[in-house]
């Protein structure tokens, strides 16, 4: 079946199968900072925008996608031109093999569109979906509120 | 990946979604948040009915009561300004204490009522405020709404099989309500769950004991009953003689989460704590 939905700002129509997962759909279109964890909503990696709020893509058929916007994490910034949020988790060392990392950056970044001075409690519960095996959780933390700190997630890039 | 879908669906009327679903048998099954479709391994659909296209995601409030559409999400009903009454605290906090933000955000009411298996919060809040559930069925072809009590113990969730919940219909009023619930940890289902709350000069109790052997979601009359002659004033002792109360009308359902005497003990804890929230009074003393 095709599908039309707009990723990362972009106007796209996919084939896909009934069965397909959206974190499959975008994999296989080459956005491949969504994850593939545990496919059961429990692990965070596969954490995308979908209309603003951060949704399991493991969890969202390809087909329900269908007139929706998406955003991955390659949505919010690259190599040459990082989003604030994905600069801090690396001026934090919030990051180790970076699996997790960016179901966490943008599970903060649809929590700093709607608050963007959030209480620690606030960034606590919006990252407790995500768990990490790495890093631990406390620079994570650190990340999100020093870019809550500028003021600076809000802005939509 | 565990599902063989071979057919999606988007429906635009309820007409069309319940003659979709009647033609395609156990076959086919709604599709709301879509939370549990992938996480329990439904292998023998071959068709998802998708039910975003239906206008069922509006809340609308009277004088008396409240009307939240099914589809209207647990992320919504935390910061819906209609629920922002004293009366109605347990189901925000019954929709804050379901899993994590994401999935908050992709589950709906009536996907959590459909899935319940004796597992959820809100459920055990629903029942505590009164809730009724407007469905919809296919009866001989014609599409029929009605409005029923939420259903409360297995036999009468088995006959919400094969209908649509369209929406959620919640009385107003003047009291309170409180959710009480305890998991393992912040994101586990609880062990045990109990709600309160005050209504047309009453205390309405509902509890959710888990466990193999368990009843299910169940009201606690007999408790009810006593603290509802609690509201115009309580006996210095009031928490020990409700905590006997509740210890008396719950089950001990053991598993090997927990033991039947630590949950039953830990929900008549939580009952307490309930009752003294609506009452207007410390939790902890």
């Amino acid at each position: 079946m095709k599908i039309e939905l707009k990723v990362n700002g972009k106007d796209v129509a996919w084939d896909c199968a009934p069965h397909e997962f959206l974190t499959e759909a975008l994999r296989r279109h080459g956005l491949l900072g969504t994850k593939r964890g545990c496919e059961s909503g429990d692990c965070g990696a596969c954490s995308v925008l979908l209309d603003g709020e951060e949704v399991p893509s493991c969890l969202v058929l390809a087909a329900q996608a269908a007139g929706h916007e998406v955003t991955t994490s390659e949505g919010l910034g690259d190599f040459a031109a990082p989003h604030p949020l994905q600069q801090a988790f690396v001026d934090h060392t919030a990051i180790q093999c970076g699996f997790c990392t960016p179901g966490m950056v943008i599970a903060a970044k649809a929590l700093l569109d709607v608050e963007p001075r959030p209480s620690e409690h606030a960034v606590r519960e919006c990252l407790a979906g995500h768990p990490c095996r790495c890093t631990g959780y406390v620079k994570p933390i650190q990340a999100v509120l020093a870019v809550a700190a500028t003021n600076a997630g809000g802005e939509a890039r | 990946m565990y599902l063989a879908l071979q057919r999606y669906s988007r429906p635009s009327t309820v007409h069309e979604c319940l003659e979709l679903l009647h033609a395609q048998g156990g076959r086919a099954a709604l599709l709301s948040g879509g939370t549990d479709l992938n996480a329990r391994e439904h292998e023998a659909l071959t068709h998802v009915i998708d039910l975003q296209a239906l206008p069922l995601a509006e809340v609308r409030a009277s004088a008396d009561s409240l009307r939240l559409g099914a589809r209207v999400t647990l992320a919504r009903l935390r910061r819906e300004p209609a629920l922002a009454r004293p009366e109605l605290a347990a189901l925000r906090e019954a929709a804050g204490a379901y899993a994590v933000v994401a999935l908050q955000n992709r589950a709906t009411l009536g996907g959590r009522i459909m899935v319940d298996r004796g597992t959820e919060d809100l459920p055990t809040a629903l029942v505590a405020l009164g809730a009724e559930l407007e469905l919809a069925r296919r009866v001989d072809g014609q599409i029929v709404t009605e409005r029923e009590p939420y259903p409360v113990g297995q036999r009468a969730r088995a006959a919400l099989e094969g209908a649509l919940v369209c929406a959620v219909v919640l009385p107003l009023g003047t009291g309170r309500s409180a959710l009480r619930r305890f998991g393992r940890t912040a994101v586990d289902q609880p062990l045990a769950s109990v709600a309160a709350a005050s209504r047309a000069g009453a205390i309405h109790l509902a509890a959710n004991v888990q466990g193999p052997g368990a009843a299910d979601l169940r009201t606690l009359p007999r408790s009810e009953a006593l603290a509802s002659a609690w509201l115009a004033g309580r006996p210095a002792d009031w928490r020990a003689q409700a905590r006997v109360a509740l210890l008396g009308e719950l089950a001990a359902c053991e598993d090997p989460w927990a033991s039947g005497d630590y949950r039953r003990d830990l929900s008549a804890t939580l009952g307490v704590r309930a009752l003294a929230a609506v009452f207007g009074e410390p939790e902890i003393v």
